[in-house]
């Protein structure tokens, strides 16, 4: 059997972290999906009702369950991939995209706070990373924002471009305790770990893994990832 | 006998292929159905003209399913309202006020025009002939 790594067991919480919290918008956007194959099968009942006259209902119907079953499936490898810790190989990614997606699972999270998310993006910010790890830290961490912000909050994400790395900046009054080394947080000295710190850790971790790195103010997160090379 | 106007249903959904189905699925000559994807389009459309019914999803781009009833109560207090949602909805928690009733996806076309007959009158959710 393989032994864990401290990572391991880090990375392995934070995937059962982000899969239980997010939980519920995933099972949302699935039925979104039998939705669509619901209502094409019922149209299609209605074309084989009435055969001769209703060819080309029966045909669009067809072509939009097929549409559905092909967003089903991959939202149910994606689902598997962003909550099963597994090795994947590092893409271009394009960090304003995976921002949004997020926001995107996160929007009734949203909606029920009445918090305002800013996105201002640079173009072009594209980074070689582990996709679906990637978009589960970023997930993560916009989700423990939500969190752990009061009703009416305004969180600002600002995507820009230093040198040759890649910024990805979170403002808002969730951000504000140091981090800490993830040895440090299973030294014993600290007695519980939040959501946030746990993702934080492994955003640090993933980040350093890969020529990045992490710093923290308050009110302010800043996450600096190596530029793809394929968009310089 | 003066023909019955049609029933004016205004439908939100932001997932186009759900959106272009239902539509399909609902539109007869008893129903006229006005599809828009976000809630400012649907607040447009019910500021320009009267619609009978609101049938919304919940989880919209930008502004929710349940501000945009709110907006929409402001306009018209007593519109026929349908919530739409993968999330099961608990009525008494939302609050959004009466004439509000709720479906949870996937559902069925049956489904949807019982509670629009429930909440405009029988003739209103009456099924299509062929069916």
């Amino acid at each position: 059997m393989k032994a864990l790594s401290l990572g391991d067991v880090l990375d392995a919480a934070a995937y059962a972290f982000v899969g239980e919290r997010c939980r519920d918008a995933h099972i949302h956007d699935i039925r979104g999906e039998l939705q669509t194959l619901q209502s094409s099968l019922e149209l299609l009942a209605r074309a084989a009702r009435n055969p001769g006259e209703n060819i080309a209902l029966a045909e669009k119907a067809t072509a939009l369950a097929r549409r559905a079953l092909a967003n089903h499936e991959k939202s149910l490898v994606d689902f598997v991939n962003q909550t099963t810790p597994h090795e994947e190989a590092a893409v271009a990614v394009d960090v304003c995209d995976m921002v949004n997606r997020a926001l995107l699972i996160l929007r009734n999270d949203v909606a029920n706070k009445s918090i305002t998310f800013k996105v201002e993006s640079a173009a072009d910010l594209r980074i070689l990373a582990q996709p679906h790890r990637s978009r589960l830290l970023i997930l993560g961490l916009l989700a423990t924002t939500i969190d752990e912000l009061s009703a009416g909050s305004v969180v600002k994400v600002l995507l820009s471009r230093e040198d040759s790395q890649v910024v990805i900046e979170i403002q808002s009054d969730a951000i504000g305790r140091a981090v800490r080394a993830p040895e440090d947080q299973w030294s014993g000295a600290a007695q519980t770990v939040t959501p946030l710190d746990l993702l934080l850790a492994v955003t640090s971790r993933w980040a350093a893994a890969n020529g990045g790195r992490v710093s923290q103010v308050p009110r302010e997160l800043r996450i600096y990832y190596p530029r793809s090379q394929s968009d310089s | 006998m003066m023909p019955q106007a049609p029933l004016r249903v205004l439908y939100i959904e932001d997932n186009a292929l759900v959106r272009e189905i239902t539509c399909d699925l609902l539109a007869d000559d008893a129903r006229e159905i006005v599809a828009v994807a976000t809630g400012e389009e649907a607040l447009s459309a019910f500021e320009a003209s009267r619609f009978d019914i609101v049938v919304t999803d919940v989880s919209l781009p930008a502004m929710s399913g349940f501000e945009l009833v709110r907006r929409v109560r402001k306009l018209a207090p007593s519109t026929p309202v349908i919530l739409a949602s993968g999330y099961p909805l608990d009525l008494e928690e939302i609050r959004l006020g009466t004439h509000i009733r709720t479906i949870t996806k996937p559902f069925n076309a049956p489904e949807l025009e019982a509670l629009i007959e429930d909440l405009c009158g029988p003739a209103a959710g009456a099924p299509k002939q062929s069916d």
